[in-house]
This record gives structure tokens, C-alpha cells and sequence, in this order.
């Protein structure tokens, strides 16, 4: 018999764009997975300097607070804050289903498969424009006269 | 199973953190959004509350939800980012040392926000 060589199924930072056929929950995990990361960076560095400037005194934290308004700074805000509408939201749906929670009910594995996402469509609704709502809301900002 | 508890306390901060950060973005953000605090005050007006003014800085909730934030985020993005790392990390010892490393940039961190916190309120 011919012997075959085991091969662990690892296929590193690659594996996580492509590893085969892919379904959107893979994708959406992804996502998930890229916005933590930016948000764990953001965070770190916001905390860096609001420790940096606010321990220099009222005056350098004022100047900070200022430096804030740059057009380029809030960009990148608004983009955390995207990650992080997605990610929380996202977030609710995996520890919902985590729990046993939305994830429609139970149907055997017949192909073609049904995940959870087709099979709680209108709760992926609610979910995504509630996600499109929030990221609208926080894009006005970049337009003072809307306020 | 310790690693059991571990992920379910992640899970909790994860859903604690999404209340605390909508709470920071509302309130505690220094001119970006915080044209939201006044429509909140507004809808929440009309039951009688203040809600986001109370928890601006200089209310007395502020501190406490800075803090409980700033814990809370630690853990969650940095149990979230050691479990990325040790996906590919080399080996166990490898492993071993990023859990400890990252353990103490938590710690300094935490201890740094938490002492900016205290010691220096400038808003």
C-alpha cells in the first residue's frame, strides 16, 4: 500500500484569505479578524498618548486635544470607528451563536449546506443595517453643517 | 479548561466593551463625535435624563468608565491578539513567550492609563 506523508492541515497567514472554497461566514471572520487587529493598534496607540501628553500638563494636553481636529487623524478615527462598529456587531452575532442563539433551526447536512447566516437571514438584516446606520452616523461628522 | 474560562471571559469583556466604547465615543471623545451626546441628551430628555452629560468628564461616572474600560479593552484585544500569534507561533515556548510578553504590555499599559487617569484629569 502506498504510504502517504502527513501533512498538517496549516496553512499559516495565507489560510486566511484562501483555503478553498470559501463561504461568506469564512469571510466575514476574516473581517472580523483585521478589524480586531487595526482596534488593538488604535487602542494601543491612543493610549500611548493620551498617557505621553496628558502627564505633560493642561496646555501640551490642550494642543493634543487640538491636533485631534487634522483631517488625516480623522480619517483614521473614522475608520477605527467603522472596525469597530463591524467588529461589534459581528462580535454580538458569534457570541449569540457561541451561546446556541440564532443559528435557525436544526436541518440535516445534506449538500447544498445551509449556514447560519442564510438560515437567520433576517437577523443578518437587522444586523447590517444597524451596521450601515451607525457608519453613516458617525460619517457625518466629517460634515459640521449636518450637526 | 482554564483556557475555557479565558474565552468566556473574552466573550464578556467583548460585549462589556462594545457598551463602555459607544459610552467613550459618545462622551469622553474630545471633539470628534461628540456632536452625538446632544441628540442622546435630547431622546433621553424626554424622559427626564441626562445620560451622556452625567458620564462626561468632570461627571462622577467618568473616571470609573475610563477604567473599566481600559481593563476591559486590554484583555479583550490582547487575549484576541495572543490567539492570532499563537496560531503561528513556532512552538510551545515560543507561545509561552508571547503569552508573557503581552501579559506585560497589558499590565504597562493598564497601570499607565489608569495613573494618567488619576494622577493628571486634564479631560
Amino acid at each position: 500500500m502506498r504510504q502517504t506523508q502527513h501533512r498538517p492541515n496549516y496553512l499559516g497567514l495565507r489560510g486566511w484569505v484562501w483555503g478553498g472554497k470559501y463561504g461568506l461566514e469564512r469571510y466575514l471572520y476574516l473581517l472580523h479578524r483585521l478589524s480586531g487587529l487595526w482596534l488593538t493598534l488604535f487602542v494601543m496607540m491612543h493610549l500611548l498618548a493620551t498617557i505621553i501628553f496628558r502627564i505633560q500638563g493642561q496646555n501640551v494636553w490642550a494642543a493634543t486635544v487640538n491636533l485631534f481636529q487634522d483631517p488625516w487623524l480623522k480619517v483614521t478615527a473614522y475608520v477605527a470607528v467603522v472596525a469597530l462598529v463591524y467588529h461589534g456587531l459581528n462580535g454580538v452575532r458569534l457570541t449569540l451563536q457561541e451561546l446556541g442563539f440564532a443559528l435557525g433551526q436544526p436541518t440535516p447536512p445534506l449538500f447544498p449546506y445551509r449556514d447560519a447566516l442564510r438560515k437567520a437571514r433576517a437577523f443578518m438584516v437587522v444586523l447590517l443595517v444597524a451596521m450601515l446606520v451607525l457608519a453613516f452616523v458617525f460619517f457625518l461628522d466629517f460634515f459640521p453643517w449636518v450637526r | 479548561m482554564r483556557n475555557n474560562y479565558l474565552w468566556l471571559l473574552h466573550m464578556v469583556t467583548g460585549a462589556i466593551v462594545v457598551v463602555l466604547l459607544g459610552i467613550h465615543l459618545v462622551t469622553l471623545h474630545p471633539g470628534g463625535f461628540l456632536f452625538i451626546a446632544s441628540k442622546v441628551d435630547t431622546v433621553m430628555g424626554i424622559f427626564g435624563l441626562q445620560t451622556a452629560s452625567a458620564i462626561r468628564p468632570g461627571g462622577g461616572m467618568s473616571a470609573s468608565v475610563y477604567i473599566a474600560l481600559l481593563a476591559f479593552v486590554l484583555y479583550h484585544g490582547i487575549y484576541g491578539l495572543r490567539g492570532i500569534i499563537l496560531e503561528i507561533a513556532p512552538s510551545d515556548g515560543a507561545g509561552r513567550i508571547v503569552t508573557l510578553s503581552l501579559i506585560i504590555i497589558g499590565i504597562i499599559l493598564f497601570i499607565g492609563g489608569f495613573m494618567s487617569r488619576l494622577f493628571f484629569p486634564q479631560g
